[in-house]
């Protein structure tokens, strides 16, 4: 048997856990999260309880939640107001990107060019992309030139912070998240796609950007928050 | 359910996928509305409380690193004190002490005996090495979500005698779990 009696040796173990078990008023709940985010040792011992706590999950049956639920949940998010890209559709500055993007292909492709044809087996529909998100004022476009498997990628608005980079990522089905690389400064890039990812380019894929160390996620998968996504629609 | 399903839904969530969230749902809701359920005891403020957790899911699921806790870990937490932070705002009442079986029984906790083993030392041997009123008012605190007041008149004692008991818990069951 663990003896109690003895003087606290950690209090930061006990706040720590406290904070985790939510014990701690509101203003005091404030100040761990805060000291949480800044203080890494403390950050530590909260993760620990977490951690060692969330084996008394097992003690939390699942019941199954009411079938409205769900749809309620859908609404809330997703439903109550038009969707960023509906917004979107509606703002002068998209109208603009998206000519932006095509005179980038007009450029690319040369101005003595033939009209290209796509071939066989690929969308002949404009597929487009708006980026956005509530939470940064990153925004971008981006549109398939499906015959040359590119994406023209223009940033509307926002850019990285100081020392930062954006990185563009694409997701297809039930893939993994994928990097497209990392975006420019400038404000228009072509981003290439392989064929695979120009063919399933449709409604089924999402293309998001993310906050990363310069030069991109060191890792592969994305480390850092998500400042703007959006799914692919038909123009 | 697979861990990496989840960690890989919720990565998708944190890219805008709302298929991925309506499959992350699939999988977690009964869990989740579970948590909340035994929380707060009664059907509709646990289906707010999920509601609000899965609205702090979607948009924090991009935020979510894995680390030393599990991804479904993360998601039981924010719904967890979710519905804690309901129970406090709505002051109802907590349920009797008489419902937690485990304090008159001499054996582990039914949710330690539950629980699986392995070479680390786990929550629920830390918890048997404590005196069985300190284990009861831990667990307590976690899974019915209690405050220390709840603590304090469901266990008879003052409510500063609860809280130094629960700290010197934490401190002895941190000592036992290691760092």
């Amino acid at each position: 048997m663990i003896d109690d009696q003895d003087p606290p040796r950690d209090p930061d173990a006990a706040l720590a856990g406290e904070y985790v078990l939510r014990l701690l008023g509101p203003e005091e709940t404030a100040a761990c999260a805060a000291r949480e985010a800044r203080d890494p040792r403390f950050a530590a011992l909260v993760a620990a309880w977490r951690a060692d706590l969330e084996e008394l999950n097992g003690a939390y049956a699942e019941d199954p939640p009411p079938a409205a639920l769900e749809r309620r949940i859908t609404e809330r998010l997703f439903g109550d107001r038009p969707s960023a890209l509906a917004r979107l559709w509606q703002s002068a500055w998209l109208w603009r990107a998206v000519a932006a993007a095509a005179v980038v292909a007009a450029l690319w492709l040369g101005p003595l060019a033939p009209t290209p044809v796509a071939p066989p087996g690929l969308p002949q529909a404009r597929l487009v992309s708006a980026l956005a998100s509530v939470d940064s004022d990153v925004a971008l476009v981006a549109v398939l030139e499906p015959e040359a498997a590119v994406l023209n990628v223009s940033r509307t608005s926002g850019a990285a912070a100081a020392g930062r980079s954006l990185e563009l990522w694409i997701v297809q089905g039930a893939a993994q998240p994928v990097s497209l690389g990392v975006l420019p400064e400038g404000r228009l890039a072509r981003v290439p796609l392989t064929r695979e990812q120009a063919a399933a380019f449709g409604p089924d894929t999402t293309l998001a950007v993310s906050d990363e160390p310069a030069g991109g996620s060191p890792t592969g998968v994305a480390t850092g928050p998500v400042v703007a996504a959006g799914p692919v629609s038909e123009l | 359910m697979a861990e990496d399903d989840i960690e890989g839904l919720l990565a998708r969530c944190g890219l805008g996928d709302r298929a991925a969230f309506a499959r992350l749902y699939g999988l977690t809701g009964g869990k989740l509305y579970g948590v909340s359920l035994r929380i707060l005891g009664n059907r509709s403020d646990a289906e707010e409380a999920v509601q609000e957790a899965y609205v702090k899911i979607w948009h924090g699921a991009g935020r979510f690193q894995a680390g030393r806790g599990s991804a479904t870990g993360w998601l039981v937490s924010i719904a967890r004190n979710q519905a804690i932070d309901l129970l406090r705002a709505r002051k109802a009442p907590a349920r009797d002490i008489a419902d937690m079986v485990d304090l008159a029984d001499p054996g582990p906790t039914p949710e330690a005996s539950a629980l699986g083993s392995d070479d680390r030392r786990r929550i629920a041997d830390c918890l048997g090495a404590l005196p069985r009123d300190r284990a009861a008012a831990v667990t307590a605190a976690y899974v019915e979500g209690w405050s220390y007041d709840d603590l304090a008149r469901r266990f008879d004692v003052p409510l500063n005698t609860m809280r130094t008991w629960l700290r010197r818990a934490l401190i002895s069951l941190r000592e036992c779990l290691g760092p």
